[in-house]
């Protein structure tokens, strides 16, 4: 039997005035990974100016829960996907009924554990990661022009880490009516899986070996207040939001095919 | 929004209507009631005006921008907060952007491609002097008056943009097709060559009527073939190019900043001698465009007279040729000392001296001349008909170190024997009885020792040896008044004596920033302002910001000249209204 526990926190950083970052679990009274939808994870990064980030990244995290529970029916990373362009439908509305607030967006990295699997919806430069006590590895691309160009041998990595674009998006939520999200099917468990889900208010600042470490040493909650806790102390430019899940327990992929 | 600010007043701007939409926010037409005339407003986007690390960075940039005065170029009136938003006066242009003559024309004519082209090269050299670098040049920035007079619109703005702390998925536009392939990459230090790579591109579509990309260039692709790709000579396009055009066009482009241009003077050099083949008919040309200004006589070169008369048929040639031989024309000939300067009539760049027998309307001409390392000379002339007018003009060397102060005012006989002043010692004065006095006015003012006129209008140090004993100094400013000294020196004695006709406030507002306003004008300062210079006399100093007033009102502070620099410290409360 698989049991999760999580934490998450969300700083305004030591730059901003405001936090434009959401984040949020859901069903938020309940741990259960048999539920049929499981348990659902998201964070969020709002952009476009004070009122207009704030708003869209909350418009998602709210949207995407309520889409994604109705849903109930057929694939859960179909339905993740669903849910994100509904919530892509109903900011790029918002922002067309206030103008005022157009050109407002958001990142967007929605995980779903249920059973054995995990699944993810992502669109943007928010991250999502999946750590063992052997490897952490990046389960999200980052939407940014900067990390496409290197991805395409166009800049390196160095030129990447200093570009001054490397906030530009050319893919996230709410920007234009069709979005184009990234869908991630059926990720086995193991039996001792760690995800860390992160805004690159965290990501800018701390590399991946020393995420793997905190995330291992600390229980959940800890390690998100030590991660904004570091953020902050390297400059915290950015708002800084993170969310971590142990998932512990059950069946190994292995032990689960010899058993069928 | 667009609709509503219409007819809106802010401070003595009147908004009449829409100019268009620019990357940061729309441009609308204005009047300036005080000085009636017409100006236009860039109103920032209210995403962007609402980031207070973004508006401090662009207010301390919009000011290095507006000291920018070149007659190619734009020029930043003032900065305006008001209930609208922030947004930029600046100079209004009558006229079309380059980009609207090339969609509507294609491939421009060659002469009137190399005519703008000066001018845009004149513009940037002159930025490039001043230390501005344009960091967006395209077709669209580039503003055209119905004479083709140049003004270079958006200077440096790509760059405060850019600082915005506003994360943006908006993309690039046509910007991209532009970029250099060091902005592409992200480096830090894009200099002057970056902007003679876009003005390449430029030429590039100028010349062509298209940019090398094609439509299934996606952003990416464009980024690619920037930084790696090869970009296809223009004359692959327009085989009637000329060889050393494109020569020009390609190394403006060249992938490696070092081997293009390293100047806007170089390539503009390089545009100078290039050589329009004459029997070629000029594709872009049509009749009514091309044609009606080059029948003129005021045209800047024979040149482009024989060139537009390429264009035409028969008849419309003999018709020309008429009405050319029959004006009576007016010529100028103009030499400076030393020549090698560019001559600009009415802001068009004619040519460097010497140049002998131009054909000019007669009339009114404003004539600059304009060479490196010396000071620019403006000036006009009136012009009859039929007159042949041979000028020469000579330029002043712009020196390091300025010597005007004592080759002005020579010091009284005293100081003749003082030649070697730093080199003699102290002794010698003392022998002699003579004291040695150091002045200076500040921010700057005549000089005079017992009646003596000691030194100009300036603020430069003086220094004077006079006879020791009794003497009277006085300090005069040309408006803030004067300061009289009297004190008594012994043998050998040094001072040094500063008058002060200003002294400084730091002003602070708390808890946001706001605008200073002193005497009941907007000084487009923000607060915290450390060290503003206020002259001898009675004023009155608030911060203002839209939606706020100050706890204190105005507070009055009094400056008197005086021999210290003194540092006064305002503070404002600023409320919410």
């Amino acid at each position: 039997m698989r049991t999760i526990t999580y934490g998450n926190n969300s700083d305004v950083g030591r730059v901003r005035s405001d936090n434009q970052d959401c984040v949020g679990k859901f069903p938020e009274d309940s741990l259960d990974l048999s539920l049929p939808m499981g348990q659902l994870f998201i964070i969020a990064d709002g952009m476009g100016g004070h009122k207009g980030g704030r708003e869209a990244s909350q418009l998602a995290v709210q949207t995407i829960q309520e889409e994604y529970f109705a849903g109930s029916q057929g694939n859960i990373g179909e339905c993740l996907r669903q849910a994100l362009m509904s919530a892509n439908e109903h900011i790029f509305q918002y922002s067309v009924d206030h103008p005022e607030l157009s050109g407002m967006g958001t990142t967007c990295s929605a995980l779903v554990l249920q059973d054995d699997h995990a699944y993810i919806a992502h669109i943007g430069d928010s991250r999502i990661y999946h750590i063992t006590k052997k490897r952490i590895s990046q389960l999200t691309q980052d939407h940014s022009t900067v990390a496409e160009m290197e991805r395409r041998g166009i800049l390196t990595k160095e030129e990447a880490r200093y570009h001054p674009e490397r906030s530009h998006l050319y893919r996230a939520l709410g920007t234009r009516p069709e979005a184009e999200v990234d869908v991630l099917d059926n990720i086995d468990l193991g039996t001792n899986d760690y995800f860390l889900m992160c805004t690159d208010g965290l990501s800018n600042y701390v590399e991946e070996g020393e995420m793997q470490n905190t995330v291992l040493s600390h229980s959940p909650q800890e390690a998100c207040e030590m991660f904004t806790a570091i953020a902050n102390e390297r400059g915290g430019q950015d708002n800084i939001t993170v969310q971590v899940v142990h998932v512990s327990g059950g069946d190994s992929f292995i032990n689960r095919i010899m058993g069928a | 929004m667009d609709a509503i600010i219409i007819g809106k007043v802010i401070d003595n701007y009147r908004i009449t209507e829409v100019l268009g939409k620019g990357g940061m926010g729309v441009v609308y037409k204005a009047k300036d009631t005080t000085l009636d005339r017409d100006v236009a407003l860039k109103m920032m986007d209210a995403r962007l005006a609402s980031d207070e690390n973004f508006l401090k960075r662009f207010q301390s940039e919009a000011k290095a921008l507006a000291k920018l005065q070149n007659p190619n170029i734009v020029s930043i009136f003032a900065l305006r907060e008001s209930e609208f938003g922030f947004c930029i006066v600046m100079e209004y242009v009558e006229g079309n952007t380059l980009a609207d003559k090339i969609s509507e024309m294609g491939a421009l004519p060659l002469s009137r491609t190399l005519a703008i082209f000066k001018q845009l090269l004149i513009a940037l050299d002159h930025a490039h002097k001043a230390g501005i670098i344009h960091r967006d040049i395209k077709p669209s920035n580039v503003m055209l008056t119905k004479d083709d007079v140049v003004k270079v619109t958006d200077f440096g703005l790509a760059k405060i943009q850019q600082t915005s702390a506003v994360t943006m998925t908006m993309g690039t536009g046509g910007t991209l097709f532009y970029m250099s392939p060091e902005q592409v990459r992200g480096l830090a230090n894009v200099d002057q060559r970056g902007d003679i790579y876009s003005l390449g591109m430029t030429l590039y579509e100028t010349l062509t009527g298209k940019t090398p990309f094609t439509e299934s260039d996606t952003d990416f692709s464009i980024r690619q073939a920037i930084v790696e790709g090869k970009i296809p000579p223009p004359d692959r396009l327009r085989p009637d190019l000329p060889k050393d055009l494109v020569k020009v066009v390609m190394k403006a482009i060249d992938k490696d900043p070092a081997k293009r241009f390293q100047t806007a003077a170089e390539m503009w050099t390089a545009l100078e001698k290039v050589q329009i083949p004459l029997p070629v008919v000029d594709k872009g040309t049509t009749i009514d465009r091309g044609g009606s200004r080059s029948f003129d006589p005021q045209t800047k070169s024979r040149r482009m007279v024989y060139l537009a008369i390429a264009g035409v048929t028969a008849v419309v040639l003999f018709f020309a040729l008429r009405l050319w031989m029959s004006s009576p024309s007016t010529t100028l000939s103009i030499s400076s000392e030393p020549n090698g300067s560019k001559v600009f009539f009415n802001g068009d760049s004619v040519g460097m001296t010497p140049l002998t027998n131009i054909t000019v309307r007669p009339g009114n001409l404003s004539l600059r001349l304009d060479r490196e390392g010396y000071y620019t000379k403006d000036t006009a002339l009136v012009l009859t008909k039929g007159e042949n007018v041979s000028i020469g003009v000579p330029l002043r060397k712009i020196q390091t170190a300025p010597p005007e102060t004592a080759e002005n005012f020579p010091p009284a006989s005293s100081t003749k024997s003082g030649k070697a002043k730093g080199s003699q010692p102290k002794e010698q004065s003392k022998q002699t009885g003579m004291a040695t006095l150091s002045l200076r006015a500040m921010p700057t003012g005549f000089v005079t020792v017992d009646g003596t006129m000691r030194s100009g209008n300036t603020n430069q140090v003086t220094t004077v040896e006079v006879a020791s004993g009794e003497r009277t100094i006085l300090f005069e400013h040309p408006v803030y008044g004067s300061k009289i000294l009297q004190l008594t020196l012994t043998p050998g004695e040094t001072k040094t004596i500063t008058c002060y006709f200003e002294s400084y406030v730091s002003i602070q507002s708390l808890p946001v920033w706001g605008t200073i306003m002193i005497d009941g004008k907007n000084t487009d300062v923000s607060t915290p302002k450390d060290r503003y210079p206020l002259g001898v006399g009675k004023h009155r100093v608030t911060v203002t910001r839209a939606g706020y007033e100050t706890v204190e009102g105005d507070k009055e502070i009094t400056i008197m000249p005086a021999f210290k620099e003194n540092v006064y410290q305002l503070v404002f409360n600023l409320r919410k209204k």
